[in-house]
């Protein structure tokens, strides 16, 4: 062994100095976080100009949707993952600017745009925030209802990924290899439905009807909550992780073992890779983007939450996005809204809701609705400090 | 400051001496060290919500300050040396008592002439004793690579260096 040239690099690594750098090192962060914030994309500066153009289209009236609080009984299993919301047909999808082949679409560069532009709100009152946002510390997640100004604690001492409902009713988790399934309401316990379930690289993630749940056994596969019947994904998605669908119901996005990111339709057999993120050609991932994880899709599956990262990273803890990203072309959108973002979450409607932090350390919650219009921007209420953001729900 | 922060607060008050000490290594130069570790600090605060343990978070770390040295799309940021700079010293001999400094410069400066990879697999070998799978998993190359790197690394330090005693039984594990 070489135990000389082992002694003379310790003694030339004695010759550094001690530093404190954790002032520096915590304003670096911020200055990433910004730079993220800041990062985006062609379409996304229309965004700020013209909010609502439709390039940043959220699809209208997909709220239409009927989505099941209890198990729906007519929803038996289909040979498609998608087989339940085919039966709630929901209004055209059909993007103008959406890429739908396999031919990968030139990389616009994800390089910071000059302006700093961000959206008005129609209201700074946070009781005006329609719906549930959840939220996880450890082991307890607990659900606002901006509403009524309360929050409650739904669950506790779980140390498995949990899955929220559309409707904000119910919430799902594993146990001891069971996956629970139970009422989003402090003291009401869950039920097993499925053993077998490992939730490391799946949470379980509920359809947009809320009648079925995406989940991991020997393999990923959907689950009809009212039959018990489990369809395996096909062959062709089996290594995807981290499935999450579109508030449609037509397209899963998932993680790749690359943390890049595919897209399927309900039809497919296979995925489309999402270009950049994962990609170690530097030539079409010059900052080393990855995704390890999709955490909620909009209506359409045009766009995706994820907790941003470098190639090279592992998907690791937490469910918290602070990226958006274009599934056609991989580039990140940027985000109208003042500081850094730490969390942003899709609900099955389309709205967007942003969490961001300031130099200050105040915490605000934006929402932007389907149609892009930043309905409400307000400060969070305390109670969820030292939380992160996991779902936002009707 | 509330507990999550002051949980990270302690943890690069207490790491950081060790991840310097391995980024000098890797730099040859102080400023360029603490640069490197912040860097790799900054990220691992941005992901500190994710990390779930301590040893999370120094693994992250390392990862990343490896990966921002490495990585093929960054360029990496090392102190200058001239090859002019490696003409041997004629005053050195072996009972002289500034022959480990004189020993310490001369490793310094062969360690800045070989790529930012082969620097990497010398630091993570033979400073933090990883094994050949360890290394290729840190860096995200295969263990074919790692030794290939660490053979070229030890030739090219034996060319430069062909006097110094530390490498006559540098192999590897």
């Amino acid at each position: 062994m070489s135990d000389a040239l082992r002694d003379s690099l310790r003694d030339l690594a004695d010759q550094v100095e001690p530093a404190d750098l954790y002032d520096g090192a915590v304003r670096r962060s911020r200055r990433i976080a910004r730079r993220e914030a800041a990062v985006g994309t062609a379409a996304a500066v229309v965004v700020l100009a013209a909010l609502g153009s439709g390039l940043w289209r959220l699809p209208h009236g997909s709220g239409a949707s009927s989505p099941a609080a209890a198990p729906s009984p007519s929803a038996t299993a289909e040979p498609s993952w998608a087989a339940s919301v085919q039966q709630h047909p929901l209004p055209s999808m059909a993007a103008p600017s959406r890429t739908t082949g396999k031919t990968r679409p030139p990389h616009r560069g994800n390089r910071p745009q000059p302006s700093a532009t961000t959206a008005t709100p129609l209201s700074r009152i946070i009781t005006d925030l329609p719906g549930h946002a959840f939220y996880r510390a450890g082991g307890t997640v607990v659900k606002l209802s901006p509403a009524d100004g309360r929050t409650r604690t739904v669950l506790t001492g779980t140390t498995s990924a949990v899955g929220i409902s559309p409707d904000g009713d119910h919430l799902a988790y594993v146990a001891d290899g069971a996956l629970m399934v139970g009422p989003a309401a402090p003291g009401r316990p869950a039920q097993p439905v499925a053993t077998g379930v490992t939730a490391s690289d799946q949470a379980p993630a509920w359809s947009p009807t809320g009648d079925r749940l995406l989940v991991t056994l020997a393999g990923p596969g959907v689950l009809d909550l009212a039959s018990r019947e489990i369809t395996p994904l096909p062959e062709g998605l089996t290594a995807g992780q981290h499935f999450r669908w579109s508030g449609d119901g037509n397209k899963l996005v998932y993680a790749t073992s690359g943390c890049g990111l595919g897209v399927a339709g309900s039809e497919d057999q296979s995925g489309t890779a999402v270009p950049v993120l994962g990609d170690t050609q530097v030539a079409d991932n010059p900052d080393g983007l990855a995704a390890c994880k999709a955490t909620s899709v909009d209506a359409t599956g045009e766009r995706v939450t994820v907790p941003l990262q470098t190639t090279g990273e592992d998907a690791v803890g937490t469910d918290t996005a602070d990226a958006v990203v274009d599934t056609a072309t991989g580039d990140l959108v940027r985000l109208p809204v003042p500081g850094s973002v730490v969390g942003a979450v899709f609900d099955a409607d389309g709205n967007l809701l942003v969490r961001t932090r300031d130099d200050d350390d105040v915490t605000k919650l934006s929402l932007f609705g389907p149609d892009n219009t930043l309905k409400v921007q307000a400060t969070e209420p305390a109670s969820v400090r030292g939380f992160d953001l996991i779902a936002y729900t009707r | 400051m509330d507990a999550r922060e002051a949980d990270y607060a302690h943890f690069v008050r207490t790491r950081s001496p060790a991840l310097l000490r391995s980024a000098y290594l890797l730099t040859g130069d102080q400023h360029l060290a603490e640069d490197l570790v912040q860097e790799a600090l900054a990220r691992t605060h941005r992901a500190w919500g994710r990390l779930e343990r301590p040893e999370h978070a120094e693994a992250y770390c390392r990862k990343v300050m490896y990966h921002a040295q490495v990585s093929f799309w960054r360029r990496p940021k090392v102190a200058e040396v001239l090859p002019a700079e490696f003409a041997p010293d004629e005053r050195r001999g072996a009972d002289d008592p500034a022959e480990a400094a004189v020993e310490r410069l001369l490793l310094r400066r062969a360690l800045l002439t070989l790529s930012a990879k082969q620097r990497a697999v010398i630091v993570l070998r033979f400073f933090e004793d990883r094994t050949e799978v360890e290394a290729a998993q840190l860096l995200g190359v295969s263990v074919s690579t790692v030794k290939t790197q660490t053979a070229r690394a030890l030739d090219r330090l034996r060319t430069v260096l062909p006097e110094a005693r530390m490498l006559r039984e540098a192999g590897g594990r």
